[in-house]
């Protein structure tokens, strides 16, 4: 039976790629190679930073970054998990148990992605690791598998479930287990999302509070339940990494533009997932007599508001918990500006759907491929204009990110 | 059943008999899709029970009892519609009698020549015909249709009410939610009436019928006509 729902999915998503291809053969045409490109580029890159690896691997707090990047990985992938919704309004009735939903629909789909990404994953870590490849390997499952068990057990908890008391306290003390411990996550994760609590009802009375196209744009955002989850989750993933690196030995300042960066990658996930959104009620932006490059420029800088609040408290939760002078979080101004911009781009290129979580993890992975772009030009650039440090670095950083709007504006204003 | 603080559905108590078609009646968020949810098991009340077949619903065995027909069908716009018959058959398990009653519910609908479009380039009436017609070959002790009239045309709503018919007729309770009263009086044999979340009134559909005369009654819609008509003077 949870084969039949991974099946039905899998033909969907076939489909929808097809279709895509048919639409952009270009632009899906060049992600399928670069997928293929992977391996070759995973060991070219493997054999490169192999010595690096090994000089860093000494030091508890290169493992507990990795560690944190893989969590903060397995959370995205639990809020991710579609749940029985995904099936359809008349095939959520269905008499599925949450076990056959949950392997079905999260699981095995999940299986398929890690053994695709297994082969690069080897070629990235072998060089360094060698013969304790599969041992690096289990650890940095058990990390992603913690992450996620971290995140079911506070969606329980916050749909009131103490199913979520349990699940933290073993999250808590595989943690205090260390690296040979993280294993032991991978059947607590299942166990947790087997177990998972039905949402609980949206409530339908809100203030009103939005009365311009600004504001509405700015509530539909805030009122996502799905983007207030993973902002969540980045922040308390944030102030936790904070708290661990200054506990390991980080020097301060490294711990909290490490810790400040996943609260970015939190906040990202507004001006991904916002002209997506936005599609939805494409409609209203097509009868209006507005322009659609004003529309769009409404909801990208409201977009882009959303995440700047959530990059400012995270940055906030980061430096309460390893306090530092707050002039040297500036590096995080600057990233935040690229991660932003280029989160809207990717959002308006691959438009994030929701109850569609490969279209999400689609849309994370161009937001991966925009950002890596953009960063490897400016770093081409910087020289060439003398601006690798100091405000001229931060004058390049808001030509990218104005660069990453406009584009994404553009694209959206065209689409519509 | 409760949203927040807002109280959905209360006091809401009534019984589908098998062979029996009733029409849950009522104005727009009185509450009749909250109460449909919880009888598929979609929504677990706060208080009471919802009992199918003799089991409390909520867990599979019970689910399995009740054919849903959603108001808004939606997911799985990928599938072809003869693709997504057989995806509902393997779901619930349903015997190879299925096919025949889907071939025979889709020539019923004039369903058949479109059986290899897929759902997502369906009209949004078309892709209702295909959940009834997953819905009702699965033969279920009760079957549940909400909005049952929205999105068709006069044709199809036609073929609905025969098709209910011939359902009750076999054994099945059929639950209908609607807002077309003509419907509901040809085709339901009780009706519940809900207003504010509440039965404000219930009976044969012989005994109370014309149901709009009932309808307006009950929910106090006479006078309101009267009211709207002097609001829209500002107009």
């Amino acid at each position: 039976m949870a084969w039949t729902l991974c099946k039905a999915e899998l033909r969907c998503l076939a489909r929808r790629l097809e279709g895509a291809f048919a639409a952009s053969p270009l632009v899906v045409g060049g992600a399928a190679l670069a997928l293929a490109a992977l391996p070759a580029v995973a060991l070219w890159a493997g054999l490169r930073a192999a010595p690096s690896f090994r000089a860093a691997a000494a030091a508890q707090s290169f493992a507990v970054s990795v560690g944190l990047a893989a969590a903060l990985a397995g959370s995205v992938v639990t809020l991710l998990a579609p749940g029985r919704r995904a099936l359809g309004r008349q095939l959520e009735a269905a008499p599925l148990s949450r076990t056959t939903v949950f392997v079905g629909l999260t699981a095995l789909p999940l299986a398929i992605v890690l053994c695709a990404i297994g082969l690069p994953a080897v070629l990235l870590i072998a060089p360094a690791a060698g013969l304790r490849t599969p041992v690096v390997l289990a650890e940095l499952i058990g990390a992603l598998a913690l992450g996620g068990a971290g995140a079911e057990a506070v969606l329980a908890l916050a749909r009131r479930s103490l199913r979520g008391v349990p699940a933290a306290a073993a999250v808590g003390l595989i943690a205090l287990g260390g690296r040979g411990a993280a294993p032991l996550a991978v059947p607590l994760w299942a166990v947790a999302a087997a177990l998972r609590p039905d949402e609980l009802p949206e409530r339908g009375t809100v203030r009103v509070v939005a009365r311009s196209a600004f504001g509405c744009a700015l509530v539909r955002y805030a009122r996502r339940r799905e983007l207030r989850r993973q902002a969540l989750a980045a922040l308390v993933l944030t102030g936790t990494g904070a708290f661990v690196l200054r506990v390991t030995g980080m020097p301060a300042a490294a711990g909290v533009l490490l810790a400040g960066s996943s609260a970015l990658l939190g906040a990202a996930v507004v001006p991904l997932a916002a002209p997506g959104l936005d599609l939805r009620a494409q409609w209203l932006w097509r009868s209006s007599p507005s322009s659609p490059a004003s529309i769009a420029g409404t909801s990208a800088a409201a977009a882009l508001v959303c995440g700047a609040s959530v990059a400012a408290l995270g940055t906030g939760v980061a430096l309460a918990a390893d306090p530092v002078p707050p002039a040297k979080t500036a590096p995080l101004g600057i990233a935040g500006l690229l991660v932003l911009g280029a989160a809207l781009l990717a959002g308006s290129l691959v438009p994030w759907r929701s109850e569609r979580p490969v279209e999400q993890l689609g849309a994370y992975a161009a937001f991966a491929a925009v950002l890596t772009g953009v960063w490897i030009a400016l770093a081409r650039l910087a020289p060439l204009v003398v601006a690798e440090h100091g405000p001229r670095a931060g004058g390049l950083a808001a030509a990218a990110f104005a660069c990453c709007v406009a584009a994404s504006i553009v694209h959206a204003a065209r689409r519509a | 059943m409760s949203f927040g603080a807002v109280r959905a559905v209360a006091d809401v108590d009534f019984e589908v008999e098998h062979g029996h078609v009733v029409g849950l009646l009522g104005p727009n968020g009185c509450g009749k899709t909250t109460t449909l949810r919880a009888v598929v098991g979609l929504i677990r009340p706060d208080a009471g029970r919802i009992v199918v077949s003799g089991i409390a619903q909520g867990p599979p065995p019970a689910r399995a009892q009740v054919a849903y027909v959603p108001d808004e069908p939606d997911g799985l716009d990928e599938l072809a519609a003869a693709e997504y018959l057989a995806l509902v058959r393997a779901l619930y398990r349903a015997g190879t009698d299925f096919e025949a009653r889907a071939a025979a519910l889709c020539a019923a609908f004039g369903m058949a020549p479109r059986l290899r479009v897929r759902l997502g380039a369906l009209s949004h009436g078309q892709r209702r015909i295909v959940s009834m017609v997953a819905a009702f070959a699965l033969a279920r002790p009760l079957i549940v249709v909400d909005e049952a009239t929205a999105a068709l045309d006069p044709e199809a709503a036609i073929v609905l009410r025969e098709v209910l018919r011939t359902l009750a007729a076999r054994g099945a309770g059929v639950l209908v939610a609607t807002q077309e009263l003509a419907f509901a009086e040809h085709v339901c044999d009780d009706v519940v009436l809900l207003s504010g979340g509440s039965v404000v009134a219930r009976g044969r559909t012989v005994d109370i019928a014309p149901l709009e005369e009932t309808f307006l009654a009950a929910v106090g819609a006479r006078a309101r006509v009267e009211e709207v008509r002097r609001g829209l003077d500002a107009l």
